[in-house]
């Protein structure tokens, strides 16, 4: 993943103009790379589709909805309508993907017993997370943010298809689970082209279709987060996200301390647990991304409770002392 | 000749085929290697600007990138790629080092820069890293 939240979003509304490198074919697919800016990170998409003009085409339409989905959940934007939601009061009325993502989050956020939680807005403004270098806040401060976030303090109203927030100090960050949301929308405009591909956000990985057309499987890695330079493990997966959340992708050190990115809801403190990574695969990137999060922040043995609520995803958790907790009957090759 | 000389005679010529169709299978599998090569690839507003094959660079190269927000300077070399001084904020660019993956893009989000190793008419190994 890491669910590097949206860092220093303010400087982008820059998404950026889409490249797209062509290389060669591999049986009569053709295949492209491309790089994009947005959600605060780097998108990294290689597509395959049946020719050049279906994939020059597909690079404009995946670009065009991540600048969408950017104005939706942005949280640094003043105009986006999470912004907007955040600066409310009483109900606004939303677009239904903040919708979908709230309630994907609401959900993981009660079976995870508060691990994962996106009304810790303040807090992540507090802890300077989006930008950098970050600074650590007043005990005083983060006690003040604590004592506004819950998720009691969202209202749905899914008929008004409006939401607000009961406390006016409360502010919802939908980080944690936004990127997953937008590999899973950004995953069906490449099935529609008849294309597949690999969307890489910033470390979280959207699988579409098959490699070939058929049914290739995809090999992914799974970062090393004790050296993440380097793949720690390897899986075969099909048509599906995996998300990974760590603690080494996002950080800064103070006075020899290492504070990570992940937030604890509960301490207002980077999260500290057994677990070194979390990674989740399943059919639904927001689902993975929610869920990683609260693994990582939960530690083994919650974590994998927690997944058993979710029977059509599974999990790869890497430990602390280096060693490996995976869903039963996972195809998994551990480097050496 | 024995009946049994004869069909022994008579699997010689078999037993031979089978020999050299295994042989030709084995010698055409390794007398056609993975011809890839990698290439550092630079893109500037997601744009891709410049292509730089890696394995036929004797020694390493340095690039400033110029761009409206200020700069970048690059090294490649046969194996890895850098942004090795930039005058953005953060200085995210320069803090990631030295890559010699393909699966980590550097990139600059102030200059909009992205700098990444690609494998070109290759198998690609790993499809991507999570993490
Ligand atoms: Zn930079």
């Amino acid at each position: 993943m890491v669910k590097s939240i949206w860092i220093r979003m303010v400087s982008l509304l820059c998404i950026l103009g889409i490249g797209l490198s062509f290389c060669a074919c591999s049986g009569t697919r053709r295949s492209a790379s491309m790089s994009l800016s947005a959600f605060g990170t780097i998108l990294y998409f290689t597509l395959y589709g049946p020719d050049s003009q279906t994939i020059e085409k597909l690079g404009q339409d995946l670009r065009k909805e991540c600048e969408r989905l950017e104005t939706v959940f942005s949280f640094e934007l003043d105009d986006s309508d999470l912004s907007r939601l955040n600066l409310s009061e009483g109900p606004v009325k939303v677009p239904s993907e903040i919708i979908d993502v709230l309630k994907i989050a609401l959900d993981v956020g009660q079976k995870s017993g508060g691990a994962l939680d996106v009304t810790i807005g303040s807090l992540i403004k507090l802890w300077h997370i989006e930008t950098n270098p970050g600074v650590v806040p007043d005990e005083k401060d983060i006690q003040t943010a604590l004592a506004h976030h819950g998720m009691d303090r969202i209202v749905i109203d899914e008929a008004q298809r409006t939401v607000s927030r009961t406390d006016p100090d409360m502010l919802i960050h939908l980080g944690a689970v936004a990127k997953g949301y937008l590999g899973y929308r950004l995953r069906q405009i490449v099935l529609d082209h008849g294309c597949s591909g690999v969307l890489n956000l910033g470390g979280n990985l959207q699988l579409c279709g098959s490699k070939d057309g058929a049914d290739a499987k995809w090999r992914v890695g799974i970062a090393d987060p004790f050296s993440p330079e380097d793949v720690f493990a390897e899986l075969t997966v099909g048509d599906a996200a995996v998300v990974t959340s760590g603690a080494y992708a996002r950080f800064f050190e103070l006075n020899g301390v290492r504070y990570h990115h992940i937030l604890d809801p509960k301490t207002g403190y980077p999260s500290e647990s057994d677990i070194a990574s979390a990674t989740v695969l399943g059919p639904d990137g927001a689902v993975c991304d929610a869920l990683s999060t609260a693994c990582f922040i939960l530690g083994k043995d919650e974590a994998i409770n927690l997944i058993a609520a979710y029977p059509a995803y599974s999990y790869l958790l890497i430990l602390q002392d280096g060693s490996v907790e995976a869903t039963d009957g996972m195809e998994v090759f551990i480097h050496e | 000749m024995s009946d049994r000389k004869k069909l022994f005679i008579m699997l010689i010529p078999i037993a031979l085929i089978l020999i050299a169709s295994v042989l030709w299978i084995i010698l055409s599998h390794n007398g056609s290697p993975k011809s890839g090569y990698r290439v550092a690839c630079i893109y500037q507003n997601g744009a891709l600007t410049e292509e730089i094959r890696m394995d036929s660079l004797d020694q390493a190269i340095e690039k400033t990138i110029i761009c409206d927000q200020g700069f970048n300077r690059v090294r490649i070399d046969k194996t890895s790629v850098s942004v090795f001084e930039s005058d953005c904020p953060g200085k995210d660019c320069t803090a990631m080092g030295t890559v010699e993956s393909e699966y980590r893009p550097i990139s600059c989000l102030p200059h909009r820069l992205v700098v990444v190793i690609e494998l070109r008419d290759s198998d690609p190994g790993l499809d991507g890293v999570a993490g």
